[in-house]
């Protein structure tokens, strides 16, 4: 995996280059996590992961308006069939109806209901 | 509806080209034998993409728009009976042994810890085959501009109307694409699509403080775009036409007055029902207490299999993943096992559970009957539900064939909130629209409604069922279990149905209101 700082680098110069937005917030996440489930005095489930989340909000300022728009991934592999940065850095604000002046909320999973 | 290539294309669409063109079949090669090769028996590999579009609008206003990619590869292993699992978001083969060889070592470390040896049920090998869920239009086809123009659109006709002061309007698009392959040989392929519209109409009452919702009656679905937009799937013209003079007549509806009521249910709100009171209690990992997190066990225990009464005889409750556009519905489930449709509740009596392959020998059954999922590549696959519906009965009964059986009662439509204990013993649940039935036919609503029972004494009040023609898949994406928490979609399936003598209970008096 490339390192977390050349990902914002990446998306970064891809934003510049395709110009249209006015301000380009890129966050990345990088987790290592590791669990253990027990049970009726047994082990369930277990597992060790290594992944990473990218966030890029773009912001499309007019006058006291603003469009808004978000793409979150957890693509690592810029060379893949589907690059990142390519899709990334051009989030939604391209498409998003004029008169929209709303935060994002980045929510990627919903409630659960049991 | 589903298939495999090179045996019988059915399916509308294949599977995208960019997910196929990942080296699906080099990162299986090197994770197995990878696996294989530090010691253990058994691994397989799963190649996992999540798309998911969450889109929000208040008062035809945008509030949220983002769109959610999750990709990964999962490594699962035996070694000397015990499960180790590891993941990575990176798709090279040398990440894929090098996870596998992580997963070997954790199997290894976490051998003191295990008590009971697995064994994994026998599951014919399925070599690359190929699943594709049915659905017309893509709804990642579909700008973000065109879906958010058509929410803005909807909304307008709700904002427009008399007494409506706030609309939501919400959608959630999921495409889920996985590559699974195992060291039996199997190696599958399967795309699925899934969208869940929704529209809430809000009136408030200034002077009283209060205010009272509504919301539309669509239900998730495993369709594609065409569920959203126009009258295809769902009536959208009809509801939206509709709903704020139905909102109308609930804030002016009186409360209900509590007490033991026969109730008819319809689809859209016995669908929840069924979920928390039979899907859950069913799941077997419940029943003997492998798994406790956000529902609880069950009381439905294996010693009360084939003998326990879990409802009226007019009872058939099915589990499938097969249903036609069904949120459960797959070819193969996450541990390679062919999709099955079963029987869980068979004449009132229950006879069966939701399993996975290493819980069928647990049961002391031959075959997993097919539910194990993960909803990430970083999560490992457990048992999660099956479609779990009720059988229409064999007569053609309509709804209104069931209103006029009622001298005095409610029509229950929609799903709203629910509680039941951890046991899925003791529930109560509201809904969205309940009208008065008086002398056999509808007469206004009423609100302030829930319903109050045990599950088999619900079950075992209900005295009839809709035909073929009232049943109706319900669902939701939203079902949450384990720790890491995991959340499924799945649909429920069901007639109408007429029950005597529910306790029913009015939440305002019970709010101290």
């Amino acid at each position: 995996m490339i390192s977390a700082p050349q990902v914002v680098d990446l998306v970064l110069a891809e934003a510049a280059r395709r110009g249209r937005a006015d301000e380009t917030i890129v966050l990345v996440t990088d987790r290592s996590t590791a669990s253990l489930r027990w049970a009726r005095n047994t082990m369930t489930t277990n597992g060790e992961s290594v992944s990473r989340e990218t966030t890029v909000i773009s912001i499309v300022r007019q006058g006291d308006k603003a469009r808004v728009g978000a793409v979150k991934s957890s693509e690592v592999d810029p060379a893949g069939p589907r690059p990142p940065v390519a899709t990334m850095a051009n989030p939604l604000v391209s498409v998003m109806p004029i008169s929209v002046a709303s935060a994002v909320s980045a929510s990627a999973r919903p409630t659960t209901r049991s | 509806m589903w298939c495999y290539y090179g045996v019988a294309v059915t399916a509308l669409r294949r599977v995208d080209a960019d997910f196929l063109a990942l080296p699906r079949h080099l990162l299986a090669e090197a994770a197995v034998s990878a696996a294989l090769a530090a010691g253990a028996s058994y691994a397989d590999l799963r190649v996992h993409r999540i798309t998911t579009e969450h889109i929000q609008l208040r008062d035809g206003e945008l509030e949220t728009s983002v769109v959610t990619r999750e990709i990964g590869l999962a490594v699962r292993v035996i070694v000397d009976g015990t499960w180790g699992f590891a993941s990575h978001a990176e798709l090279n083969p040398e990440v894929a042994a090098e996870t596998a060889r992580r997963a070997v070592q954790v199997a290894v470390a976490l051998a003191p810890l295990n008590a009971e040896r697995i064994e994994l049920a026998p599951e014919p090998v399925y070599a690359d085959v190929s699943w594709v869920s049915p659905y017309r239009i893509d709804p990642f086809e579909v700008t973000a501009a065109d879906k958010i123009a058509l929410l803005g659109e909807y909304s307008g006709r709700l904002l427009a109307a008399d007494g409506v002061d706030h609309v939501s309007a919400g959608l959630q698009a999921v495409k889920e694409q996985v590559f699974y392959a195992d060291a039996f040989g199997s190696s599958i392929t399967q795309q699925r699509v899934r969208v869940q519209p929704m529209l809430e109409a809000v009136a408030v009452d200034s002077a009283a403080g209060s205010f009272e919702s509504m919301r539309t009656l669509a239900p998730p679905t495993a369709r594609g775009w065409e569920a959203v937009a126009g009258d295809e799937v769902w009536d959208w013209t009809t509801e939206l036409a509709e709903l704020p003079t139905l909102l109308a007549e609930k804030v002016k509806a009186p409360s209900v007055t509590a007490g033991p009521t026969d109730l008819v249910i319809d689809p859209t709100n016995l669908w929840l029902t069924i979920h928390e009171s039979i899907g859950h209690a069913t799941e077997y990992d419940r029943a003997i207490g492998y798994e406790a997190a956000y529902a609880g066990t069950s009381f439905a225990t294996p010693d009360k299999l084939g003998t326990m009464q879990y409802g009226s005889a007019i009872m058939n409750v099915t589990a499938d993943r097969t249903v036609e556009h069904g949120l459960a519905t797959i070819g193969f489930d996450d541990e390679g096992v062919r999709a099955q449709s079963w029987d869980l509740v068979r004449d009132g009596v229950f006879v069966g559970y939701q399993l996975d392959r290493v819980f069928a020998p647990k049961l002391g059954v031959a075959r997993s009957n097919g539910c194990s999922y993960a909803d990430s590549p970083h999560h490992v696959p457990i048992q999660r539900m099956a479609n779990v519906s009720l059988q229409p009965g064999p007569e053609e009964l309509s709804t209104d064939d069931l209103i006029s059986r009622v001298e005095n009662g409610i029509y229950i439509v929609g799903d709203k909130s629910w509680s039941i204990d951890m046991q899925r013993y003791n529930f109560q649940f509201t809904g969205q629209r309940f009208f008065k039935i008086r002398d056999g036919k509808l007469d206004g609503q009423v609100r302030d409604v829930a319903y109050q029972a045990t599950t088999t004494d619900f079950w075992g009040s209900m005295e009839a069922v809709g035909g073929e023609s009232t049943w109706r898949l319900g669902g939701a994406f939203n079902c949450g279990k384990a720790q890491p928490g995991q959340v499924a979609a799945v649909s429920h399936g069901c007639p109408s149905a007429l029950f005597r003598g529910i306790n029913v209970l009015n939440t305002r008096t019970e709010s101290g209101r």
